[in-house]
């Protein structure tokens, strides 16, 4: 029993020793291997995990509490050998304010220098979700949410990583989420508006299918993005999310692009196209008025008489259409200020703006409207003034021919109700145009509502599941308990063994879930616990009262070994003359178990008392 | 005289799966007691929705007289879109009025229809 016990202090010893060339240096590559398809061992990936939580091994019928690794973004640091081959708790404090945790990782081993890879140029923004690092991570992220939980405080997060291969190093990459101030996420909706009234308004036409109006939305993103500004993401989940598919933001999405903006510009253009028109159409009416001579004579006949040059200073804002300037004139046909820089109305953004170029058409059609009532109040044949034009016509201070040019212009459907219609319809389009401007604006207004922003912080951080001399005993170097039954010797012997593995083996992976040849062969060397010297003396311990075991083993499940090699001992000369021993062999089967495992199996140490 | 456009036109509703109908609206007055105007809608013909009228696919609505007072005077027309050869690809098509006065001058207006 001695021997025993010493035998197993020499494994645990020797396992202590061993360090695996592979862990020597790092191996050298081109390329790191993505992980994307990697199983996830029944764990949903992204599945936010208690740290009590529980991984079962329905081959073995184990029960394996996860492990826990913990990573400080601030210094990237994640300061405990990463488990391999089961799957594990990656913890970490989310600053103040986040929503959200993307973890993605990547077997850098065979990188240079085995760093994080730099970012990559001409990656799409849509293709992954940090659009600000797309970087050969693979499609799959690790995603924390604070469920329930306010998002204002600083909070633990923490993400199941599935199985990673053991003796590897392995680039993390962080990409926390965070809500911004109020402040921050208005500046920035001032940005995007500006941006989609830009966009808006390359647009030549609200005819669109559907091809075009997803590009649209990949344009108007893109837009939008190249304002944001670093440290910041188009919050998920919002019609500029690309990552959201089309066919769920298509209604929403052309409801506010096409319903609530687009409508109101191309009602707009066609109404600035109908006032550019109109607007000309205009002159010629005005200038009709404007340029009639006999009018101005008229006017000028009707200030001798001092009663009729009462009336009309009365209201002398009625006579500025008569020989009004060509380029007032010009002007008012465009609903223009009579002096100072033209304004091009159709540039305007300003629906109030736009309505005082509607205002001044108004003034203008008073204006001529009261030239109308005043000409046909003062030159009426039957009026209160008929006999005071009659007697300025006899005294020859006014013109018969000028007295019926002017009743002519100033007749109902005559020149001034021309210049009147000529300037009501470009003041109808103006007044169109304010309020299809405003709703073009509040279109805008609603469509910036529905960009959202939030922080974005990205950290990486290495870690490695290749181990240190303390943990490289268990990598490589199991110990085991087990009966044998060896042929020639007839018998079962009990012993114990130490078991040598060809590649890392984690005894907390499930072989269900992670087996194959390497994970369950091992090279087996034990001692019998007890004496297999027979009554005849012809065969005697090798040690004292052991002998050793060489052989092989296969794990069959968690626990549990099948072994087979050769039983060493002494065997006496059958010569009874002579005394002296030679070492003998003698091959032998076995079955066994881990003894890690032992304390789980009830009433299997009884065996080795 | 002339004709002038009081409210712009708009589609009720203005989403629709083809074929389907909605009603055409808007508001004309006249800078006249009254007059007659001509309303016709178009399609862009580069598309592949259409008018269903009388079972006939067609790209124009022809004019219409419509009495227009000097007030406000609404103008509805009930229009089926339709696609001619399903399914389209179309999301969005913009309806085009032209309203013609007595005098031959001519006012626009126009609308947008959703196509689920």
């Amino acid at each position: 029993m001695r021997l025993c016990l010493l035998w197993l202090l020499l494994g645990t010893l020797l396992s202590v020793e061993l360090t695996p060339l592979e862990a020597q240096g790092l191996a050298s590559g081109p390329r790191a291997r993505l992980l994307r398809d990697r199983p996830s061992m029944g764990v949903p990936t992204g599945a936010t995990v208690p740290p009590a939580a529980a991984a079962s091994d329905p081959g073995g019928g184990l029960t394996l509490s996860i492990k826990q690794v913990t990573v400080d973004l601030g210094s990237g640091a994640i300061q405990t050998t990463i488990p391999f081959d089961v799957p594990f708790l990656l913890k970490g404090v989310a600053p103040k304010g986040a929503t959200e945790v993307w973890v993605k990782y990547l077997d850098v081993t065979k990188l240079k220098r085995g760093s994080c890879p730099q970012k990559q140029d001409g990656a799409e923004p849509e293709d992954g979700p940090n659009p600000l690092e797309q970087l050969p991570w693979g499609a799959d992220s690790l995603v924390w949410h604070p469920f329930g939980r306010d998002p204002g405080q600083k909070d633990s997060f923490s993400v199941v990583v599935p199985p990673l291969d053991a003796e590897r190093y392995y680039c993390f990459h962080f990409s926390v989420q965070s809500r911004l101030d109020d402040t921050s996420v208005t500046a920035f909706r001032e940005l995007a508006k500006a941006e989609m009234d830009r966009f808006f308004n390359t647009l030549p036409t609200a005819n669109l299918d559907a091809p075009s109006a997803r590009e649209m939305r990949v344009v108007l993103t893109r837009s939008i993005r190249a304002v944001l500004g670093p440290g910041r993401l188009v919050a998920p989940g919002t019609v500029f999310d690309l990552r959201v598919p089309w066919e769920s933001v298509k209604g929403e999405f052309l409801r506010l692009a096409v319903s609530s903006v687009l409508k109101a510009q191309q009602q707009r253009k066609t109404t600035v196209d109908g006032y550019l028109t109109n607007q000309l159409k205009a002159v010629d009416p005005l200038r009709l008025v404007a340029r009639s001579k006999g009018t101005e004579r008229v006017v000028a006949a009707l200030r001798n008489d001092e009663t009729l040059r009462g009336v009309l200073d009365k209201d002398p804002a009625a006579l500025t259409l008569v020989g009004l300037d060509d380029g007032i004139l010009l002007r008012w046909a465009a609903g223009q200020e009579e002096s100072g820089p033209p304004t091009d109305v159709t540039t305007l953004k300003d629906s109030a703006a736009i309505a005082v170029f509607k205002q001044r058409y108004d003034s203008n059609y008073a204006r001529i409207g009261r030239l109308k009532f005043l000409l046909q109040r003062l030159l009426d044949p039957k009026g209160a003034y008929a006999k005071k034009v009659s007697d300025l016509v006899a005294h020859g201070d006014l013109v018969q021919a000028d007295l019926d040019e002017a009743r002519s212009i100033a007749a109902d459907d005559g020149g001034i109700d021309r210049a009147k219609d000529a300037l009501e319809r470009p003041g109808a389009n103006v007044r169109l145009m304010s309020i299809e401007t405003a709703t073009r604006n509040r279109g805008l207004e609603a469509f910036k509502q529905a960009v959202g922003i939030v922080a974005l912080e990205v950290a990486n951080s290495h870690g490695s599941t290749t181990g240190d001399v303390s943990t490289f005993r268990g990598y490589y170097v199991s110990a085991d308990a087990g009966l044998m039954w060896a042929f020639r010797f007839g018998g079962f012997a009990p012993y114990l063994g130490t078991n040598f593995y060809f590649s890392p083996v984690s005894r907390d992976a499930p072989l269900s879930q992670r087996g194959g040849f390497r994970r369950r062969f091992s090279l087996t060397v034990g001692v019998t616990v007890k004496s297999i010297k027979d009554d005849a003396v012809t065969r005697d311990d090798l040690f004292g009262s052991q002998s050793v075991l060489v052989g092989a083993g296969y794990r069959l499940r968690q626990a549990i070994r099948i072994g087979a090699g050769a039983l060493l001992f002494k065997k006496k000369d059958t010569n009874p003359l002579k005394t002296s021993k030679s070492l003998a062999a003698d091959p032998y089967v076995a079955l066994s178990f881990d003894i890690d495992a032992g304390s789980l199996i009830g009433g299997i140490g009884k065996l080795f008392q | 005289m002339g004709i002038l456009i009081e409210k712009d036109l708009e589609a009720v509703p203005d989403t629709l799966t083809v074929p389907g109908s909605t009603e055409l609206r808007h508001e004309l007055r006249s800078s006249r007691a009254s007059e007659v105007a001509q309303v016709e809608y178009a399609l862009d013909p580069d598309h592949d929705i259409y008018f269903l009228e009388g079972g006939q696919y067609t790209k124009t609505i022809p004019a219409e007289a419509v009495t227009v007072t000097h007030a406000p005077t609404p103008v509805r027309r009930s229009v089926t879109l339709a696609c001619q050869t399903p399914p389209s690809s179309i999301v969005s098509v913009e309806i085009v009025e032209t309203m013609s006065d007595e005098s031959g001058d001519h006012e626009h207006s126009m609308c947008t229809v959703l196509v689920r």
